[in-house]
This record gives C-alpha cells, sequence and structure tokens, in this order.
C-alpha cells in the first residue's frame, strides 16, 4: 500500500512496485488509509509523512494499535531529512526512512528486503 | 472630558481651604493651647493627605481624556490605512492566492500524466527485453542443432563419396589383377604356338624318316602329316587365342589408363566438396553470429533507454516538491487573509504568521530559504535508513 497525498508520487510507486509483481493499493491520507486497510491486507505500507486530514506520523501510531498490523514493515517515504523527525518514526514502529526522490530500484530492494 | 477640567480647578482651589479654616479657629478657640495646636497640626495633616490623593486621581484621569483626544484627532490618516489594508484582504491577496494554487495543480496534473507514459514507455522496454533474450536463447540453441546436423550431413556426403572412390578403386585393382591373368593367358598361349611349331617341325621330320622308309613307312607318313595338320590348327587356335588376349589387354589398358587419368581429379574432387562444405558452413556460422551482435546492441540499446526513462521518472518527483512548496505559501496567505479581515492590520501578529508558515514546511530547502534569500537547490534524495 502506498500512502501519498501526492498523485504522481503514488504513480511513480505503484508502477514500480508492479513492474516486479507486487499489487499496489492507493490511499491519499492517513485516514483513507486506515479505512481500505480495514476491508482487506497488505504486506507492506509506504507512507508520507506530511498529509492533509492524517499526517504519516499519526498513521503509523494508529496503524500498531490494529492487532493484523502489529508487525508490518512500514517504510516512510518523504522529503524530511531532519534527524528529529527521523527518530519520531523510528520511536513510532518504522522499519525505513527514505528521502524523496527515490531510485525505483532502490524502494524496490528495501521492499524485497523487509518483505522476506 | 470638560467635566473633570472643571472638577481639578475648584478641587485646586477650595480643597486645603475649610481645612485651614478648621484648623485657626481650633487654635483661637480651644484651651489649653497645646491640645488646639495638636488638633490644629492633625486636620491640616489629614486634609493634606486627601487633597493628594485626589489631586493624583484627576491628573490620571487627564492624561487619559489627552490620550484618548490625541486619537480622535489621528483618525483620519488611520482610515486610509485601514481601507487599504482591506482592499489588499479582499481583492489581491486572494487573487495571490488562487494563481498560486492554479499553477500548483496544473503541474500536478501534467506531471502525474507524464510520469504516467514514462512509466509505460518503461514497461514496454522492460517487455522488449524479455522478449529479445527469449528469441536470442531459442536462436542460439537453433544454430546450434542446424550447424550441427549440417555438418554431420555434409560430412555424410563426402563419406559415401569417399567410399564409392574407394569402392570403384577396388574395382580397378581386380581389373589390375586380370591384366596379371592374361599376361599368365599370353605366356599360355605363347607356349602353345612354339609347341606347335616343335610339333611340326617333329612332324616333318617324322615324314622326311617315312619317306626313306620306303613302302614299310607309308602307315607312318599318314599319322606324320595328320600331326602336321593337327599342330598347323594349334598353331592356328594359338594365333587366335593371342589375337583375343592382345584385344583384351587392349581394353584393360585403355580402362586403366582412363582411371588413373581421373585418379588424380578424384583426390581434387573431393578436397574441393570438403572445402566448399567448410566454406559454406563458416559463411552460415558468420551469419549467425553478426545476427547474434545485432540482438546484443538491441537489448543493450534497450536496457540504456530504460535507465534513461527510469531517471526521468525520477526527476518528475521535483513536482510534489514544488506542489508542497506552494501549498505552504497558499496556506499561509490564506490566514493572513482571514486575519486581516477580523482584526485589521494593527492586530495582525506577524511573528505568529511567519511561526505557523515555519512549521508547516517539511524540506530543508523551505528551513534554509525561511532564513536566508539565497535559493538552494533541491538535494539529491534517495538516502535509506533502516531502523
Amino acid at each position: 500500500m502506498i500512502v501519498d497525498d501526492s498523485a504522481s508520487i503514488r504513480q511513480v510507486v505503484s508502477i514500480a512496485l508492479q513492474g516486479a509483481g507486487f499489487e499496489v493499493i492507493e490511499a491519499a491520507d492517513g485516514k483513507e488509509a486506515l479505512g481500505k486497510l480495514t476491508g482487506q491486507w497488505v504486506h507492506l505500507i509506504i507512507s508520507d509523512v506530511n498529509m492533509p486530514n492524517m499526517d504519516g506520523i499519526s498513521f503509523l501510531k494508529a496503524l500498531k494499535e490494529l492487532p493484523d498490523y502489529k508487525f508490518t514493515p512500514v517504510i516512510m517515504l518523504t522529503t524530511e531529512s531532519a534527524e528529529d523527525k527521523k527518530l519520531e518514526g523510528q520511536a513510532a514502529g518504522a522499519k525505513a526512512w527514505m528521502v524523496k526522490p527515490f531510485q525505483p530500484p532502490q524502494l524496490l530492494a528495501a521492499v524485497n528486503k523487509l518483505v522476506a | 472630558m470638560t467635566d473633570e477640567k472643571r472638577l481639578l480647578n475648584p478641587a485646586a482651589l477650595a480643597g486645603p481651604l475649610p481645612a485651614v479654616v478648621a484648623a485657626g479657629a481650633l487654635l483661637l478657640l480651644a484651651r489649653p493651647f497645646w491640645l488646639a495646636v495638636l488638633l490644629a497640626a492633625a486636620v491640616l495633616g489629614l486634609a493634606w493627605l486627601g487633597w493628594a490623593r485626589l489631586s493624583a486621581r484627576f491628573a490620571e484621569l487627564g492624561r487619559a481624556a489627552a490620550a484618548r483626544q490625541q486619537v480622535v484627532e489621528q483618525s483620519p490618516a488611520d482610515d486610509v490605512v485601514v481601507s487599504r489594508v482591506d482592499q489588499l484582504a479582499t481583492a489581491l491577496m486572494p487573487i495571490w492566492q488562487r494563481q498560486t494554487e492554479a499553477a500548483r495543480h496544473q503541474t500536478e496534473v501534467a506531471v502525474t500524466e507524464l510520469s504516467s507514459r514514462f512509466a509505460g514507455i518503461a514497461q514496454q522496454l522492460s517487455r522488449n527485453i524479455q522478449v529479445a533474450d527469449e528469441v536470442a536463447a531459442r536462436f542460439d540453441a537453433g544454430v546450434d542443432t542446424v550447424f550441427g546436423q549440417a555438418d554431420r550431413r555434409l560430412q555424410a556426403v563426402v563419406a559415401s563419396l569417399e567410399s564409392a572412390y574407394r569402392e570403384r578403386d577396388g574395382l580397378l585393382n581386380q581389373v589390375s589383377d586380370l591384366a596379371d591373368l592374361v599376361s599368365e593367358l599370353d605366356q599360355m598361349a605363347s607356349d602353345v604356338a612354339r609347341i606347335a611349331g616343335q610339333t611340326n617341325l617333329l612332324a616333318l621330320n617324322a615324314a622326311i624318316e617315312a619317306a626313306r622308309a620306303g613302302e614299310a613307312g607309308r602307315g607312318f607318313t599318314v599319322v606324320a602329316d595328320e600331326v602336321r595338320q593337327l599342330s598347323r590348327l594349334s598353331g592356328d587356335t594359338g594365333r587366335r587365342i593371342g589375337d583375343k588376349i592382345e584385344h583384351v589387354n587392349n581394353i584393360i589398358a585403355a580402362t586403366v589408363e582412363a582411371a588413373e587419368a581421373t585418379r588424380g581429379r578424384e583426390g581434387e574432387t573431393v578436397e574441393t566438396a570438403r572445402t566448399a562444405i567448410r566454406e559454406v558452413l563458416a559463411d552460415f556460422h558468420a551469419l549467425a553470429e553478426a545476427l547474434d551482435d545485432s540482438a546484443r546492441k538491441l537489448r543493450q540499446s534497450n536496457l540504456e533507454i530504460k535507465s534513461e526513462v527510469d531517471d526521468s521518472l525520477i526527476q518528475l518527483q521535483f513536482q510534489d516538491r514544488t506542489s508542497q512548496i506552494l501549498s505552504h505559501v497558499r496556506d499561509n496567505i490564506e490566514l493572513v487573509v482571514d486575519r486581516l479581515r477580523e482584526q485589521g492590520i494593527a492586530a495582525l501578529d506577524v511573528e505568529d504568521a511567519l511561526a505557523r508558515l515555519e512549521r508547516s514546511y517539511a524540506m530543508a530547502e523551505e528551513r534554509s530559504n525561511h532564513q536566508s534569500a539565497g535559493a538552494s537547490a533541491a538535494p539529491e534524495g534517495g538516502d535509506i535508513t533502516f531502523f
């Protein structure tokens, strides 16, 4: 699942992952993501940090409350590179922090590593 | 305002007067004298305290009145400022907001479309590479099979050609053996002729002896004549055999000569056939290699293009950054417009608006631009930290 308010980012991530054989679900913010997750299960979530309605860190915290998703790996994909934000993400339970712009092969490598 | 001024002035004049009068009366009328002095002093003291407090209060009221008067006197100029600010907030700044949002939105739509197309191209190229690889694999396998088969078949043809030649050589050897046989026959024919000749001589001698013997030799003469006839016949037969043998010899010689003549060429023919086969196979091999080389170059080209397209997709991510920067600016404009409308320019807390803008930042370059005017470029990005 890719959670990001930017349509072009969702597009690029979807295509990069679909090319490698993954099925991708899109959501524009944390709230929408939580809504979509109640109906189906995903192996891994990629999320932006700065989003309207519900930001990435709040979404991550809410996600870890759900029993189905307690151990699901989450990669934060964001323009933020500040150390304090990274630590916030780590504390909230993220498995990785990737700074945009990203290289599709790098993202794929990270996804494969965490899904295995 | 003027009422207070009126209050002030009489208080200044009339305040201490009753107290002074009272003090004087006490001094004149009261006994003993020392008590009178004490009482008078007390009355004066109290009066002075009360008056001081009252006048301070009136001074305060007077200052407030003066200040308000000052503000009232300034209001014509303030009106102009307020109306200008109002215009700014209701007419101009909303336009800034709308145009900023329009720019942000249009870029987002266009770049999303572009990303989609580039991604489609990248997928198509991946498929091309895959197909090319499959074809190359089949081609290589096919070439090896065909090459092997062709080689084996052609070698078989050369082998059967060589075996035909060997058979013919075998036949020729048999023919040569015949020649030996025939020369033996020739020898035998000569012997027969010689024997015939000698027999004839012998018969002649016998006839002569028989003639000398006279009557007694007459029977022997007949026998001798018969023998002479026989030997003539043998001689003729021998000569006919000899002629036949010569004929056969001529045939054999001619055959061998003809065979010898071609034998030299045969070696050449086989060698020529071998060479021709090798050349054809070599040409075929070169062609296969050229095709393989083309396929490899095509695949490489596809890979390079795909790499370029992947890079372009990364570059297009700039739109996400510009969109964020523009929306932060747009939101801050909206905030300031709302506050100007509600509270006016005098109450606008610029510090707060700045602080809110800074809090909304999500990128290092936004923060650095907030501090100084130098334009900072977008970072390389892409670094990943695992927790």
